[in-house]
């Protein structure tokens, strides 16, 4: 039999308290002479024997008392298994379990994953704590999720909660772990109980790599707990992966040739690997990629694009292994025009004059613009415009043309309709009379291509400044804090004055003047849209050129709005994704469907985001919950008098890094967490933490105060009938 | 002393009060005649003897009338077996008679048995009994022979009133020698705490009988020898140095000791009444009537 608190059997000396009281604390007797002492001798003669063992036995019940209260003390342990087989709640001290949940620990081994592994030994070892221990829970990834962020008692509460927790597919940064559960203990006063962080992790390379590299720049010095690796981790791992698909942009020519490639890593590298390629979750071509003995391979598959419209690619390993989650890899693509846009100006008098068409090629024709933009813009003369040719382009810019001929406007205005953007910048050239010959207004008030009735161009004296008429306007979601400031500081010296009509309830101004004429308008049209910038970008119109940043970014964003590349979006596994919805649905009611069979489940759009600049700009933004599941995610909504849903394909994809299972060697893994004083075991059951753990065994305090309890009932009763009850019998001591 | 009712002298604590011996013996006679009015003693005996002057304490039942409506003057009748009884009061001295207890004020045994002893020496002359005494420690200390004149009363309450205890009891031998020692037949009336040897006792009392004279014994105990109310621990010394010492917690053994004093005076009580001998069990807290009252009884009976 073992003790929790071994030391209180010091106690049982107290046992010695009754035997030294009977010795030492005998009343002096009082003399008297009394003649029927006969009486007295007789009745001793008669009990004597009895008395003696009664008063022997009173003693030892005393002793027995004392003895047995030091024995509960100090806590015996009986060694019985628990119900769970393990063994009773034995460990006291206070734990911060640290659990690993990057995508590695999702690897499977012997039909189970490593987390799962991880979280059946943390539920064992909450078996064994003793009831004061307390416990906190961390869940480790690149951020250290606090699932229970300070000590608890409620071992049942982290329980629950471990057994909620999953990998999320994303990497590990242990440092940061680690430190949050410093900062834990840190918060918490010391209570004289043993503490210790607990690590369950594979120690995978490329997260102890990091660590390595993160370590000795370590704040705050020497850690606050010992730190124990719990190892579930295995040398032997091999694991295939995809680590990466991509497609030449997000958005490729209908029906075209689209290119998919990527690199693979073999499960083994001398075997060729059969791969699939699954367009819109049908599988369309399928190759075996022959790594020739390297650790990484490079596939091409060539497929159509398909139909206009969203699709999704994934590139999956045939044959899996035991880390699905990195098995395919998923890439969006929007099927319609190719990535083009047209420039149409009018060419300037001569080589030195700065026209609307020389800044606007300066804006969005350079090499860093198209990269920006995602689109290659080709600019063309006005007398060389090809209106049949539209389909072949995401957008046209007509940067202050003059005149166009009304074949050419019925031209632009089919484009819009069947899904193209109009940018129409105006200047100079779009006088009163120009625009009325050449239908300006004609297409402006009648046909409702334009945002707004052309009046005139005007010239403003002093120069009016620009404010921002439509904060939430999608065009502006991209503009920070800086850009908006320098924005206020433009100023116009000129503008066509547009107008636009009190019913089209489709346009918006964005931009407007000081004196509140509208500056920038959008309308949609059809499947397309079009901006309408009545200010031209010379010099000699506002200061536009001179803020070069508001200049290029809104040409940016228009462009980009334009060609339908608003909801490109980079989404992460295993974090939240927000999106800004530019036509959000009027019931703010969004649908979300994760791969795979899950239903699909119905959001709400969140419109209490503020801006960067902290000024009210509600946006019509939807949050994505935690994307846990790789592959393709689809949110749908029926924008506002549409008819048909908009959809949106997100690919969600692991970490490719943290697909890789080698393992750092054990002695450079302890020594990346020396900060930590770590120590490495493989099984946490078999772990004696020293000084903490106490020997296995279920406590019997309650059985052996009961005892205690008894004894000292049974010397009362005895005690009591001894000396003071109604029958009572003696008990002395001869001289 | 206040000027109390006769009876109030019946309760030891007040008689302890009167100073003169003699005073004392005929204050308790006094008292236990007073209180006697009232009870229903009808009369002594059938066959007449003689008349006597009446005393106060005598039975107005017994006055005869006619020769009070004669002489004017009170009479009683005196009957025949009275004249007779010749009453002998054994006292005993032992050390263990002068033991009173841990209560201050309160009368040893050997105080007790004296007044006892002396009122039924008054009661005895003034009914012209002839009385006598003998007292005895481990040996016979005095004996007067029994005689009836009231002169004899003095000598009686004089060796009365001189006795102190001492020495061991010597009770057993000295029934023998007593029994021996009285010629005539008669009452004897033992006062004694009869700690000695109980069947040797039991053998003098049988020896008295058989020498045909009845017999009372007052066994006398102090009262906290009948109701041991110690409490602090003890160490109880034998008043006679015939048995070893003992410590003790009382509270522990008071049940063993009351029972063993149940046990002793059960046994006197049930041998006493085989032999015909009436025993009486008093403590020194109690009043002498109850003893007086047993001897008129027994005196009564013949």
């Amino acid at each position: 039999m073992e003790f929790l608190t071994g030391t209180m059997l010091w106690g049982l000396l107290a046992g010695a308290l009754p035997v030294a009281i009977h010795l030492t604390g005998r009343a002096k007797p009082v003399v008297h002479r009394f003649p029927a002492l006969r009486f007295i001798l007789r009745s001793q003669r008669a009990s004597s024997r009895a008395l003696r063992i009664k008063h022997l036995l009173l003693l030892l019940l005393r002793i027995a008392a004392l003895a047995l209260l030091a024995f509960a003390l100090a806590r015996p342990l009986w060694p019985w298994p628990s119900a769970a087989g393990m063994p009773g709640a034995t460990v006291r001290g206070e734990y911060v379990l640290v659990l690993d949940g990057s995508l590695s620990m999702a690897y499977r081994e012997h039909e189970r994953a490593r987390f799962d592994e991880a979280r059946e030994q943390a539920l064992a070892f909450l078996e064994r704590l003793a009831p004061e221990s307390r416990v906190a829970l961390i869940l480790a990834t690149e951020e250290a999720a606090n699932l229970q962020g300070r000590l608890t008692l409620n071992h049942p509460q982290v329980r629950e909660l471990l057994q909620g927790a999953r990998p999320t597919g994303r990497g590990l940064d242990a440092g940061r772990a680690l430190q949050a559960a410093d900062g834990i203990f840190a918060r918490e006063p010391e209570t004289g109980l043993p503490r210790a962080t607990i690590f369950f992790t594979d120690l995978q390379r490329y997260a102890m790599e990091k660590l390595a590299q993160r370590a000795p720049g370590l704040e705050g010095g020497a850690a606050t707990a010992p730190l124990l690796v719990v190892d579930v981790g295995s040398e032997d791992a091999r694991n295939g992966a995809v680590l990466s698909a991509r497609i030449p942009g997000p958005t490729a020519a209908a029906e075209e040739p689209l290119t998919v490639t990527g690199t693979l890593r073999p499960v083994d590298p001398a075997r060729a690997l059969p791969v699939d390629l699954f367009l819109d979750g049908v599988k369309v071509a399928q190759q075996q990629v022959d790594p020739k003995g390297a650790a990484e391979v490079a596939y091409e598959f060539r497929v159509p694009a398909g139909k206009p419209g969203p699709h999704a690619c994934e590139v999956k390993l045939a044959q899996g292994d035991g880390l699905m989650e990195d098995q395919a890899r998923a890439a969006c693509y929007v099927a319609g025009r190719p990535p083009r846009a047209l420039l149409v100006e009018q060419g300037a008098r001569d080589s030195k004059e700065k026209d609307s068409g020389f800044f606007l090629r300066a804006a969005l024709a350079s090499p860093a613009a198209a990269s920006a933009s995602g689109l290659a813009v080709t600019p063309v003369k006005v007398e060389a415009l090809d209106v049949e040719g539209l389909a072949q382009y995401q957008a046209v810019i007509l940067a202050d043309p003059g005149p166009l001929p009304e074949r050419a406007w019925e031209a632009l205005q089919r484009f819009v309709a069947e899904g193209g953007g109009l940018f129409v910048w105006l200047g100079p050239r779009a006088d009163l009379l120009q625009a009325r010959r050449h239908a300006y207004s004609e297409f402006a008030a009648h046909r409702g291509l334009l945002p707004g009735r052309i009046v005139e161009f005007q010239r403003l004296e002093p120069p009016l400044a620009l404010r921002v008429a439509a904060p939430n306007h999608p065009l502006l979601a991209r503009f920070t804090a800086g850009v908006l400031s320098v924005l206020r500081n433009v100023t116009a010296g000129a503008r066509v004055k547009v107008v636009p009509e009190a019913l089209d309830t489709l346009a918006t101004v964005v931009l407007e003047l000081e004196d509140g004429s509208p500056l920038v308008l959008e309308k949609s049209y059809g499947r397309g849209r079009v901006v309408l910038c009545a200010i031209g970008p010379e010099p000699d119109s506002s200061a536009l050129p001179k803020n070069g940043e508001v200049f290029v970014t809104l040409t940016l964003e228009a462009t980009r709005l334009l060609s339908g590349r608003g909801e490109e979006a980079e989404a992460r596994l295993g974090r939240p994704h927000w999106l800004d919805l530019d036509a959000p649905p009027p019931d703010g009611k969004v649908l979300w469907r994760r791969p795979g069979d899950a239903p699909a489940e119905v959001l709400s759009i969140d419109v209490g985001e503020r801006d960067e600049a902290g000024g009210a700009k509600p946006r019509a933004r939807l949050m994505l919950p935690s994307l846990d599941a790789p592959g393709i995610h689809r949110v749908s909504w029926r924008p506002p008098n549409a008819k048909e849903d908009r959809v949106l394909l997100l690919a969600v994809n692991p970490d490719p890094d943290e697909s890789d299972l080698a393992r750092m060697e054990e002695s450079a893994a302890l020594a990346a967490l020396k900060p930590w004083k770590a120590e490495r075991v493989r099984r946490l059951d078999e772990a004696r933490l020293k000084g903490v753990e106490r020997p296995a065994g279920r406590e019997l305090p309650v059985a052996l105060l009961g005892l205690v309890l008894l004894v000292l009932f049974a010397e009362s009763f005895l005690s009591n009938r001894l000396y003071r009850g109604g029958d009572e019998e003696a008990a002395n001591t001869p001289s | 002393m206040p000027n109390l009712a006769p009876e109030a002298y019946l309760r030891p604590e007040v008689i302890r009060q009167v100073q003169r011996f003699d005073l004392k013996a005929k204050f308790v006679m006094e008292g236990f005649l007073a209180g006697l009015h009232a009870s229903p003693f009808k009369g002594f005996s059938v066959e007449f003897s003689e008349h006597r002057k009446y005393v106060p304490g005598d039975d107005i039942r017994s006055i005869d009338w006619k020769v009070w409506s004669r002489t004017n003057r009170y009479y009683v009748k005196q009957y025949e077996a009275e004249t007779n009884l010749t009453g002998h009061l054994l006292v005993d001295l032992s050390a263990s008679m002068g033991y009173a207890g841990p209560e201050s004020g309160g009368l040893s045994k050997l105080e007790y048995a004296t007044y006892l002893a002396g009122a039924m020496a008054y009661l005895m002359i003034h009914q012209q009994d002839p009385v006598g005494l003998v007292t005895f420690g481990s040996d016979l200390e005095a004996y007067l022979k029994p005689k009836s004149k009231p002169s004899h009363l003095l000598s009686i309450l004089r060796v009365l009133g001189e006795a102190k205890p001492k020495g061991p009891t010597g009770l057993a031998a000295n029934l023998h020698r007593i029994a021996e020692m009285i010629p005539h037949r008669g009452l004897v009336v033992l006062l004694s705490d009869m700690l000695d040897d109980e069947e040797q006792v039991l053998e003098g009392l049988s020896h008295l009988r058989y020498r045909g004279h009845d017999a009372i014994v007052f066994q006398i105990f102090a009262s906290a020898e009948a109701n041991f109310p110690f409490e602090d621990l003890t160490r109880f010394e034998d008043l006679e140095e015939r048995e070893a010492a003992l410590t003790a917690e009382p509270a522990s053994i008071r049940a063993a000791y009351l029972q063993e004093v149940r046990s002793f005076l059960e046994r006197y009580r049930l041998e006493c009444t085989r032999r015909r001998v009436d025993f009486v069990p008093v403590d020194t807290s109690q009043s002498f009537d109850r003893a007086l009252m047993a001897y008129l009884t027994r005196r009564c009976g013949r």
